[in-house]
């Protein structure tokens, strides 16, 4: 089918290329230290429990370029966005950076007050950051997918809280929560992936477009 | 209808026009640059009609052709000229004014 839209084609191209489901599998692993690390912290402590996860972090990092290197570009090919597309990208970065860090310093406060703030507001605190920045992050990457898993992560903590208080999860049912959002965005990133990558091509297949004139 | 003949700001660039070198011309219009595999992917073209479409653009000056090398290997980047640029701005503009004519009929 001939798409005559300038903006969908732009969009389509660079999903085409960027939307590879590697990325999501790199934030289910994350969402699996969110899940692991409160179990692991009864022997390691709560710093250890979390830096054990670095090198993990570390070998998805070099996996996914190799990946990108040696399976997605060779059968995707190489594209240079334009620069509304690229400043786009930029201010995603930017963005995340900030988040982050108000994420990290809403976590040291919340930590530092512990047995005075309820666990209920941490979760629902948690549960806004998660929600602003994947919403951000969806909208500036215009990939809808991502809006779905902040939502799902949002909802974590106050599920978490609730299933910890009534006594069916431990660590604020973390390993819980976090455990079934790291599968989901996991399964996902997994199915997206090899959705991605174009079927082989053959000559004699391919659009039969003459080179007239 | 305005006929294209006697109306020299209807005339069809007939480079850009075949539906092969449009698809291709309108994919480097909104992006930067790219290289053969995804235009191949893209246009679901075969090697042989993208290599020939792409030359005849070249031929036109509408696309330019970079050939650098990234980790020793070669890198072929292809890019709209500022020449198809104008080019397919102009084409989208008769076209718009083509069809517009024809609905007024």
């Amino acid at each position: 089918m001939f798409d005559a839209d300038l903006r969908r084609i732009e969009l389509s191209a660079y999903r085409s290329v960027m939307d590879s489901g590697l990325w999501d599998l790199f934030l289910a692993s994350i969402v699996a230290m969110l899940a692991i690390a409160p179990l692991l912290s009864v022997y390691l402590g709560d710093f250890w429990s979390s830096v054990v996860f670095l090198p993990v972090f570390v070998a998805l990092l070099v996996m996914i370029r190799v990946l990108q290197s040696r399976v997605i570009k060779p059968r995707i090919g190489t594209v240079e966005f334009a620069r509304p597309r690229r400043q786009r990208l930029v201010m995603l970065t930017v963005i995340m950076l900030v988040v982050n860090i108000i994420a990290f310093a809403v976590g040291l406060v919340a930590s530092a007050r512990a047995p005075a703030v309820d666990g209920m507001v941490v979760s629902l605190g948690m549960s806004l950051v998660i929600l602003v920045g994947f919403s951000l992050a969806a909208y500036l990457l215009e990939i809808p997918r991502v809006f779905f898993y902040g939502l799902l992560l949002a909802g974590a903590p106050p599920v978490g809280e609730a299933l910890f208080r009534r006594g069916y999860a431990s660590h604020h049912g973390f390993p819980v929560v976090f455990g079934v959002c790291a599968t989901v965005i996991l399964v996902s990133g997994i199915v997206r992936f090899i959705q991605f990558l174009p079927p082989p091509r053959y000559d004699e297949q391919a659009f039969p477009e003459s080179v007239d004139e | 209808m305005s006929d294209p003949d006697q109306r020299p700001d209807l005339w069809i660039d007939s480079v850009i026009h075949a539906p092969a070198r449009l698809q291709i011309v309108m994919q480097l219009f909104v992006i930067d640059a790219a290289d053969a595999t995804f235009l191949l992917n893209r246009t679901g073209l075969t090697w042989g009609n993208l290599s020939t479409h792409i030359s005849k653009l070249e031929d036109a000056g509408y696309v330019a052709i970079e050939k650098t090398f990234q980790a020793k290997k070669p890198r072929t980047m292809l890019r709209l000229t500022e020449k198809g640029r104008t080019a397919f701005e102009t084409y989208r503009r008769t076209m718009r004014q083509i069809l517009s004519d024809t609905a007024d009929a």
